[in-house]
């Protein structure tokens, strides 16, 4: 059981420049996931934690030691790999025996994690095959498996369920959250997949080009996003975006664009009124936009594009004005394409950025 | 009848339920033809260049053939009764033992730290790695030259770098003195073979994923745990197939010793191959000779059967 603090990691290569800066205080028993598209300097941070990537500037502490200096095997952590990285000789008991072995535990010892950890993971038939032998779900069990044998103060994971096919991917979310749950060890995960992350996390970093964009628990990312880049890539499908400027009438602050006609909320107001007459971006999430009554005075026309029935709901692709959104309606909404509808969007709903910036307003 | 009539042709047949006029129509396509004209040609070389030289070796060596007498007839084993009482027959089994593991040792020696080095990235990677197949592909012929005159007994570089560094007091007769002869073959084998084991156990360690060697690390295991109890089982298959090869290169290698010694000086440095050559070819004693060659086969066969065993295990 141990914190995790990352002060001022930098990490270059020749050329790159990957990891800029992070800062960031992980608590003990915290469940802590990187996100971020690829090359945003997720892994590379995790492997700087794992003592696989050196680091270029900073200080890493895991408990109350300062790791920089110290080789993987002595900073006490343990990592489930993408690809598994089983040792592909070597029986599932082996593969997971063979850290305490390394570290000279008794034989009677290892047994008894060994048999543990595989009753946790519903793996314990499995224990003399080999990883071959293995389906790719099987494989990431006795990976995990091999991590918590050893007990270690954090767990890193790297992309662990990228290689699962999509349903086995849920199930494996779901049992590694329950394994978090059970364990209470503080762990650091790395994965691209934002509803793994939001899924898995207590709290949530989003990085893109080597920079921390926000951290925060899922709901608030989702709710409160820090700037465009964490609105647009938390939510599925993403946040519409369409620039629009900001006017004044009669007292109401209201945002309009060819198309688009939409009012500020109050708790916004004041601060929109600082951009007004110019221009900004304006974001609304899909499950934000209802359809409405062809008379209502804050709605806006769209014409359908596509429409993607998914059962539980459906996605409309429609065209406002020169930009193109989607709206996630009720699977009960019959709507045909080129059909003009009238859409609605509650202004508190509604998110604004900085145009140049990109920050929230 | 292009192919491309003749698929459309086959496929409404096949639609129509008469399947095998579409073969017949075209005979190139039957299988028993497509598969002489596929194997045919490997067929042609292994029976001409493989199998009747073998079966030839055979009848030769239970015979009296002598180069330039046509008069030769079935003497039964007398060749190889011969063979068993000559004392350099027994000089060269032993020889030819030397000759192999010690090239084989020296070449695992050196190529496996060597592709562990070239398995790292730096600069110039791929002109090293380019340098380092030159001792493969120089035609031995050629090279046998510039290792004679290292090994000169009056121009020898080597003596002269050994004696200005003090290691040696007079020029060694590299090539003249029994020891230091098959140390010479040896020398240029591994000189000549060295490439082939580095860039076979550099295929093997980068299939080794990078992942499983990190996983050792923090599992806890320094680089030689790592080596013994992860690298070498994983790349023991590739690492068996690659030292069978070699093993029997080396073994049944002929240019290498006879481009340098000639088996001598005294014998001391006559393989298989040489020691056949000489008996068979130069004094003419064919079916002597052919003994010789066949001497190797049983040894070679159990060899690789027990290896492909083991590797079949894995």
């Amino acid at each position: 059981m141990a914190q995790v603090v990352l002060k001022q990691i930098n990490k270059k290569y020749d050329e790159v420049h990957a990891v800029k800066d992070v800062n960031l205080n992980i608590h003990d028993k915290e469940f802590v996931v990187l996100v971020g598209p690829s090359g945003c300097g997720k892994t590379t941070t995790l492997r700087m934690v794992a003592g696989l990537e050196e680091i270029t500037a900073g200080e890493i502490v895991i408990g109350d030691r300062v790791v920089n200096d110290l080789p993987p095997k002595d900073r006490d952590i343990a990592m489930v790999f993408q690809n598994y990285a089983l040792y592909p000789h070597m029986t599932v008991y082996d593969n997971m025996a063979f850290g305490l072995k390394m570290r000279k535990f008794a034989k009677a010892e290892i047994e008894k994690r060994v048999q543990e950890a595989a009753d946790l993971l519903g793996i314990r038939e499995l224990l003399k095959r080999k990883p071959r032998q293995l389906s790719g779900g099987q494989r990431q069990r006795v990976a995990v498996g091999r991590a918590i044998v050893r007990h270690p103060q954090v767990f890193l994971f790297d992309e662990p369920l990228s290689n699962l096919d999509a349903k086995l991917r849920v199930q494996m979310r779901v049992e590694l959250k329950r394994l978090h749950d059970r364990l209470e060890t503080t762990a650091i995960y790395v994965t691209h997949d934002q509803v793994e992350a939001m899924t898995l996390g207590d709290r949530v970093v989003v990085m893109k080009d080597g920079w921390i964009q926000q951290v925060g628990e899922p709901l608030e990312l989702y709710g409160h996003p820090a700037n465009k880049f964490v609105a647009g890539f938390i939510g599925s499908p993403a946040m519409n975006f369409a620039e629009a400027t900001v006017t004044e009438e009669g007292g109401q602050v209201i945002v309009t664009n060819p198309g688009l006609r939409v009012a500020v909320a109050p708790s916004k107001a004041e601060r929109m009124r600082a951009y007004k007459g110019q221009t900004v971006t304006v974001g609304v999430r899909p499950e934000d936009m209802h359809i409405a009554a062809s008379d209502v005075r804050t709605g806006f026309d769209a014409v359908v594009d596509v429409v993607e029935p998914l059962g539980a709901e459906i996605l409309l692709d429609v065209k406002v004005g020169n930009s193109v959104m989607v709206a996630r309606v009720e699977p009960t909404v019959r709507a045909k394409v080129h059909e003009k509808i009238r859409l609605n969007v509650e202004p508190d709903r509604l998110h604004f950025f900085d145009a140049k910036t990109e920050a929230a307003i | 009848m292009s192919t491309g009539e003749g698929y459309a042709g086959d496929a409404t047949r096949v639609v129509a339920g008469t399947h095998k006029a579409a073969y017949r129509a075209s005979w190139y396509q039957r299988d028993a033809v497509q598969a002489i004209l596929w194997v045919g040609p490997a067929f042609l070389y292994l029976a001409f260049f493989i199998a009747y030289p073998f079966v030839m070796s055979i009848y030769l060596s239970l015979s009296s053939a002598r180069v330039g007498s046509p008069d030769w007839h079935y003497v039964g084993f007398v060749n190889f009764r011969r063979l068993f009482e000559d004392p350099v027959f027994w000089q060269t089994v032993r020889n030819s033992f030397v000759f192999t593991f010690g090239s084989e040792i020296i070449r695992l020696l050196i190529g496996l730290p060597l592709a562990f080095a070239m398995n790292r990235s730096f600069k110039g990677k791929r002109l090293v790695q380019g340098i380092i197949l030159i001792p493969f592909v120089i035609p031995i012929a050629l090279s046998s030259l510039a290792w004679k005159w290292m090994f000169d007994s009056l121009y020898s570089v080597i003596n002269w770098m050994l004696m200005t560094a003090h290691i040696i007091d007079y020029p060694w007769q590299w090539l003249g003195e029994p020891g230091l002869a098959m140390s010479a073959v040896i020398i240029m084998n591994v000189w000549r073979g060295f490439p082939f084991s580095a860039v076979i156990l550099l295929a093997a360690l980068t299939a080794v994923p990078g992942e499983v060697i990190e996983a050792a690390k923090i599992d806890g295991a320094g680089p030689l745990r790592r080596f013994v109890y992860v690298v070498a089982p994983i790349i023991r298959p590739i690492l068996f197939v690659g030292l069978l090869y070699s093993i029997v290169f080396s073994f049944t290698d002929f240019s290498s010793v006879w481009l340098l010694t000639q088996g001598g000086p005294y014998n001391t440095t006559h393989v298989f191959g040489t020691y056949a050559y000489n008996i068979g070819i130069n004094a003419g004693d064919i079916g002597q000779g052919a003994a010789i060659t066949l001497f190797m086969f049983p040894l070679l066969a159990i060899f690789v059967i027990v290896m492909l065993r083991l590797l079949r295990r894995e």
